[in-house]
């Protein structure tokens, strides 16, 4: 039932994750996190079971941080991207995490880029990317008016739009947050849907 | 004094020293030199080779002294040549299993900081003698570009711009390095450096490529380029670079 | 649905004279959700050896990760390069460790073996009983339809350019009809002297 949404934009990554927490037809909290800022320049958002999906998130961002403290320098995005996506395969078949992510990332080399996980361990590198009901609702809709070339202000209107057709069409609605990831790091941008 | 502390890796002499380590470096001095030369477009590394019986069969041995690691690490070998091949080993999984976990090569400092991990543990754990070996090792990575390290058989390592193990004449060739190393040297003069520092430490009759092995490291593009230079490569090379006169000292 | 179904996928693999082919489609979806249209198949293991894994697509990906990282080891301490039907027993040997909860793929191996370069295809299933043969070989979603399609229109000795050809149209043929393969397909052909990559447009669904 949760959302997430991300796309490419010019010079970084959006990142939209529905912020409500739900117990059956208890809505329990609407301001919760889900999209985790990993070493000022990277962004993970996850959605799945309740528990994993801190835990996990909190494991993998520990890790990446460990990492950079140790070296000097952080990891790059298409490895942080690789790495997470070994320890879901690795615990698929042992204790799986029932949670699916994309991983949102800038590099100074490379530019900004997203990886697509879902909970098996399957890694895909995409322009834009969604898990959840929504995307059924919502690939379409990226397939017309995504390009890699929007604007930021061109691509929160097009999460305005996203958000509008969930709001229409699909059953459960609330609030969102959003997340920008760019060569000046993560920016948290207000967003009224 | 020393007799009775120096049995174990397990203990500090009383000034503080750990002798079996020590003995381990002296075995170092036995084997072939090695020298290894940082330029600004490049890695050179070059060997006095040691195991030149006649009835040898080389014919499918690449080298005796140099190592690949991965695609953008190599090393080059001073000491006990069975200690080495296990660290080699070791070496070489390390980085694939890194490539393995992050899809992308291992970058230099860690490859040699593991490596030394391991040496270290053998000085400290388990009671087993350390490896009596040296390694330089040469590679290239997107963080720091071309990178000399060095790690004795204490577990310490250390980057530098030139430097040399093995050999009786060790801190001749160190000298000879710190007087003409230069910090923008290209490869062809880091070669040339190498030669000539070769040359002061060994018999003048023995420079020839059957008892050198010369390697040069360096970048084309986007591709690491790895070349072992072959005999008739390095004997051209010796007789084009004119070598000073001997002198009597 | 099956597991081996989860994400869709077909490859084929077929011998011409002096030369192989090796083709995958481009789909990654889950289940009928399409996630990508760039997601090729066949993996380069050295100039003379391409695998071609399909089923799970998280599995997919681990054994690759793996057969690199054993290829790399092998390169290494053997100073060459490993041939098909070393490969191939590699890649039999590590889905059979697995064997009570195996990789759920099907990996095909093709390459051209020994000093002759003579044209070797493989397969397996997803706990490693390989077979080998001379002509083609299936694996995927749609696999009676390509069956079907390969023996019509296979011939023995073709050469590259009929070989492209005849790979080109089973493939093609094989996912018009699939629901869970097509948005186009990749045609890898080795022979002694080059490797020729060519990208296939068909029914983008």
């Amino acid at each position: 039932m949760e959302t997430l949404l991300s796309f490419v934009v010019q010079g970084g990554v959006l990142s939209l994750a529905d912020s409500a927490i739900n117990h059956s037809i208890v809505k329990m909290k609407d301001d919760e996190d889900k999209i985790m800022e990993i070493d000022g320049n990277k962004l993970l958002s996850a959605a799945g079971e309740a528990g994993d999906r801190v835990q996990f998130t909190e494991y993998i961002s520990k890790n990446i941080k460990l990492y950079s403290l140790r070296n000097g320098y952080s990891l790059s995005t298409p490895a942080s991207a690789n790495f997470i996506r070994n320890e879901l395969a690795t615990s698929i078949r042992s204790h799986p995490y029932q949670i699916n992510l994309i991983l949102a990332g800038y590099d100074k080399e490379t530019g900004p880029s997203l990886y697509y996980m879902d909970y098996l361990g399957s890694l895909q590198k995409l322009t834009f990317a969604c898990h959840g009901y929504s995307s059924y609702f919502l690939l379409g809709l990226l397939d017309r008016h995504h390009n890699v070339n929007l604007t930021l202000d061109e691509g929160i209107a097009l999460m305005k739009l996203c958000t509008k057709e969930l709001n229409t069409r699909f059953l459960v609605s609330g609030k969102y947050i959003l997340k920008f990831v760019s060569a000046d790091g993560i920016k948290v941008i207000p967003y009224e849907a | 004094m020393a007799r009775r502390y120096d049995q174990r890796t397990t203990i500090f002499s009383p000034e503080g020293r750990v002798y079996q380590v020590e003995y381990a470096m002296t075995a170092i001095r036995h084997a072939g030199a090695t020298v290894g030369i940082l330029a600004k477009d490049g890695i050179v590394l070059a060997a006095e080779k040691k195991t030149t019986a006649k009835l040898l069969d080389q014919s499918t041995t690449i080298s005796e002294k140099m190592f690949k690691i991965d695609e953008h690490v190599v090393c080059a070998v001073a000491g006990i040549t069975s200690d080495a091949n296990i660290l080699i080993n070791y070496a070489r999984l390390s980085s694939q299993r890194y490539y393995y976990q992050y899809q992308e090569p291992m970058p230099v400092e860690q490859l040699v900081s593991q490596i030394c991990d391991t040496k270290q543990g053998y000085t400290q754990y388990g009671g087993l003698r350390p490896f009596g070996v040296s390694f330089l090792y040469a590679g290239w990575d997107r963080h720091y570009g071309f990178q000399l390290y060095q790690s004795d058989p204490s577990g310490n390592f250390a980057g530098w711009k030139a430097t040399s193990i093995g050999g009786e004449n060790s801190p001749v060739a160190q000298s000879v390095l710190r007087s003409n190393y230069k910090p923008d040297i290209s490869l062809k003069e880091a070669l040339t450096l190498a030669l000539k520092v070769l040359t002061k430490t060994m018999d003048r009759s023995n420079i020839n490529s059957d008892k050198l092995e010369f390697s040069y490291f360096t970048r084309i593009g986007d591709k690491i380029v790895y070349h072992i230079l072959t005999a008739e490569e390095l004997d051209s090379f010796i007789k084009e670079t004119d070598l000073e006169p001997e002198t009597d000292d | 649905m099956s597991i081996m179904a989860y994400n869709g996928g077909a490859c084929i693999v077929m011998t011409g004279k002096n030369c192989v082919a090796i083709a995958s489609d481009l789909r990654f979806g889950i289940q009928q959700q399409t996630i990508s249209n760039d997601y090729p198949k066949v993996y380069r293991v050295n100039d003379k050896c391409f695998i071609g894994i399909s089923g799970l697509v998280t599995d997919a990906q681990t054994l690759h990760q793996k057969i690199v990282f054993r290829h790399n080891l092998y390169k290494l301490r053997e100073e060459r390069d490993m041939s098909p039907k070393v490969v191939t027993n590699l890649i039999a040997n590590m889905l059979y460790e697995k064997r009570f909860g195996p990789y759920f793929t099907e990996p095909l191996i093709c390459g051209l073996e020994g000093p002759d370069n003579t044209p070797y295809i493989s397969g397996m299933d997803l706990i490693g009983a390989q077979v080998q043969t001379d002509d083609f070989l299936v694996v995927g979603t749609m696999t009676p339809a390509m069956y079907g399609v390969c023996e019509t229109l296979y011939k023995k000795d073709m050469n590259e350019d009929e070989l492209f050809e005849t790979i080109s149209q089973c493939m093609l043929a094989s996912l018009e009809r699939d629901a869970l393969s097509g948005w186009g397909a990749v045609v890898n052909i080795i022979t002694p002297t080059k490797l020729i990559t060519k990208k296939l447009i068909g029914r983008q669904d």
